[in-house]
């Protein structure tokens, strides 16, 4: 009673998740939320079968993308936040996080707890990587409460019995079954893997682990042996099968055959290379600090307490507290290859940035620093004059005489700068042409300027003169 | 010991001092790492010459690399009051201790959690919402020694009289002067300290917290603030 108990309890999470979706206005109708929930865990299972696990960020990513394809009309903020609330449901989230906890009462009226968790998040260099707990495991195996050991044994009889009846439809199933079960045998595994490392005295490395493997190499060897047979025999029936239904299931069956084979071969590394694992981690613990147990409460022993002090009296002992967490900084250190961008850099602000709010009337996407379209005009008119025969850039500065004020000013600069970046190009800026910039990439592309010997002495550029020519490019 | 050897352990210390930096197998950092964590004459290099910089080493978990804290007096500590560009008012000050506290109560409710390297996510309404729940708690509670209600303020009114959201003007997110802003910029000076790190996928105001965060709490803070508390407690009993 108590295992076919706890199988059904873990499933519970993911009805809760169901039930509380239209409080977080999550459409339960039109997103398959228990699929959802189902596919975070398949996900996290499958990938601690691999040497790089699962980030959270990437889960989230692939039950977005399942949700998209549930409803192809809904937004791609609905399908994210569908996949939000339901990895938040699986990591218990609405309770900090922590351990679903359920009690149990036995025949005798006696009530224990059973806790358990599904995802749990851990620390790495990517970020947040989600492992699946041993009950997630469970759940992955369609809540059977078997050791994964039996399991996989179990459909392997059960997939013979069915081959040798005919049955390749049910066989595809079976094998699809047992594919699921040698993953989760790795997940297994490399959750040992993943213990011995962060403690070594977690795991018993004297009996229980030892044995471990070695059941799980008699298993892989055993395996490997008997899928090979079965894959023979399915393959064999296939070139002689007449029936395309038949010869359709038997293929398929051959496939996950092979993905399965490969599944015990990476099992049968990961067999491998336990000792050494257990050798580094043993290593590298034995000289690590002594670990004390941090006899430490931080909600009862300071939280509260310190919430009913006077203020005063409670500002030194959030003060020591916040100034060990906080108080490691390093001085801001500058490369000359970046001086100049962090000089230009807005200054750093530790708090969030108050932004000033929109005024009405004021207008979007206006550039200032861009030249008004006049300007631009009155250059590019003045630049063509030197396009039958080459002009000097002091003549051409000199010919900006029907404009006024600082449209004049702008006029020569912008002259000026379009001789300059035609002779000398920046090689970091833009393309010409990669943004609307009405015209002037056009412009400065269609000008050919070379040094003319003679000299410039304006007020606002002084030095060796260019020789400019324009010339017209065809638009494509 | 060779000076290259002092060149490594200096590198290391480096690589603590860098929030951003990651330990992975083949990098740099992580050889370094497996060193510390592998030979005890390394170890004590480095913890020479982070001790030298007024530094000490707290851990060096594989997948977080080496976590350093400051020595009293280090040029690289400061104070939690001066990290914001402008002067903090002391209820500021207590706003900001009392959501760390917070955090570290939300993150590690069991003493057995500060053991454990499972990292938290944490939203800023979801973290405001649990510091409001304690307050209630609390004044939920008889009196003690500790508390004088009624004769001065205590910290709990502090949070609990500042408003939890203030909408910016045309903006989205708080403004200046709610908890929910003080939570934010609390969780980004974390970030800042490779303490925590923004989880925008979660939602824009969700951040997770690191294992470092776990180590300061664990060896350094928490120590200190029971400290603090058992000395005010003496000078109140003297």
């Amino acid at each position: 009673m108590r295992a076919r108990w706890r199988a059904l309890v873990l499933t519970d999470p993911v009805a809760r998740l169901v039930r509380n979706a239209a409080f977080a206005n999550v459409d339960d109708r039109r997103f398959d939320l228990r699929q959802l929930a189902l596919a975070a865990v398949d996900i996290a299972v499958a990938s601690m079968g691999f040497a790089r696990q699962v980030t959270l960020g990437e889960l989230l990513e692939s039950i977005a993308d399942l949700a998209a394809r549930m409803a192809p009309t809904a937004p791609r903020e609905a399908c994210a936040e569908a996949a939000r609330w339901v990895i938040k449901g699986l990591l218990n989230d609405a309770e900090g996080q922590r351990a679903f906890v359920y009690p149990f009462t036995d025949d005798d009226g006696r009530r224990e707890e059973f806790s358990f968790k599904l995802l749990q998040l851990q620390d790495s260099a990517d970020g947040a990587i989600v492992q699946a707990s041993p009950q997630a495991v469970m759940l992955y195996l369609s809540g059977l409460d078997l050791d994964v050991d039996d399991a996989e044994a179990a459909f392997s009889v059960v997939l013979q019995r069915q081959l040798r009846d005919r049955r390749f439809e049910a066989a595809g199933r079976t094998a699809a079954q047992a594919e699921r079960v040698s993953v989760a045998m790795a997940a297994s595994l490399t959750d040992l893997m993943e213990a011995t490392r962060r403690d070594v005295r977690a795991v018993d490395w004297n009996v229980d682990v030892p044995r471990r493997l070695e059941r799980a190499r008699e298993h892989v060897e055993s395996r490997v042996a008997e899928d090979a047979e079965v894959l023979n025999h399915v393959a064999a029936g296939i070139d002689t099968e007449t029936d395309a239904g038949v010869r359709q299931a038997s293929g398929e069956l051959v496939e996950t055959l092979r993905r399965i084979r490969q599944v015990h071969l990476d099992l049968a590394a990961r067999v491998g290379t336990a000792h050494t694992v257990f050798i580094q981690a043993q290593l590298s613990q034995v000289f690590a600090r002594p670990v004390h147990l941090r006899l430490l409460d931080p909600e009862k022993e300071l939280f509260h307490p310190v919430l009913r002090l006077p203020d005063v009296d409670a500002a030194p002992v959030t003060e020591a507290f916040g100034d060990r967490v906080l108080g490691l900084r390093v001085p801001r250190l500058l490369h000359l290859d970046s001086l100049v961008d962090a000089l230009l850099a807005p200054p750093r602000a530790p708090e969030p940035e108050e932004f000033d709010p929109e005024r009405p009337g004021e207008t979007e996407g206006v550039d200032l620093q861009s030249y008004p379209p006049v300007v631009i005009a009155a250059a590019e008119r003045i630049l063509r004059t030197a396009g039958d025969e080459p002009a000097s850039l002091s003549s051409l500065v000199s010919a900006v005489d029907h404009l006024s004020g600082t449209d004049v000013q702008d006029a020569i600069e912008l002259i000026l700068l379009s001789a300059l970046w035609a002779y000398a190009p920046d090689g970091a800026a833009e393309k010409p042409g990669d943004e609307d910039d009405g015209g002037l990439s056009a412009l400065v592309a269609s000008l050919a300027v070379e040094h003319s010997g003679a000299t410039i002495d304006t007020p606002v550029a002084w030095g060796d003169d260019l020789l400019v020519r324009f010339e017209e490019r065809e638009t494509r | 010991m060779t000076p290259e050897d002092v060149r490594a352990a200096a590198e290391l210390v480096a690589f603590g001092l860098r929030a951003g930096a990651r330990p992975t197998d083949a990098n740099p950092y992580g050889v370094l790492l497996e060193r510390f964590r592998s030979n005890t004459e390394f170890r004590d290099a480095v913890e020479a010459v982070a001790g030298g910089l007024g530094l000490s080493v707290l851990g060096a978990p594989s997948r977080g690399g080496i976590v350093l804290t400051t020595q009293p007096h280090s040029v690289f500590a400061v104070r939690m009051s001066d990290l914001r560009s402008t002067a903090m008012t002391a209820d500021d000050k207590l706003v900001a201790g009392l959501i760390v506290l917070g955090l570290a109560a939300y993150a590690f409710p069991r003493q057995l959690d500060l053991d454990s390297t499972d990292v938290k996510l944490v939203e800023v309404a979801a973290l405001d919402a649990f510091v409001r729940d304690a307050i209630e708690q609390v004044a939920a509670l008889p009196g003690d020694e500790d508390t004088v209600d009624g004769q001065a303020r205590i910290a709990a009114t502090v949070y609990e009289r500042m408003p939890s959201f203030k909408p910016k003007d045309r903006q989205p997110g708080p403004a200046r002067g709610c908890t929910q802003f003080a939570i934010a910029e609390v969780l980004g000076w974390l970030v800042e300290r490779g303490a925590a790190r923004v989880m925008p996928q979660m939602g824009p105001t969700s951040y997770q917290l690191t294992d470092r965060f776990r180590l300061l709490v664990a060896d350094v803070a928490g120590g200190e603030a029971l400290a603090a508390l058992r000395n005010r407690r003496r000078q109140e009993a003297a």
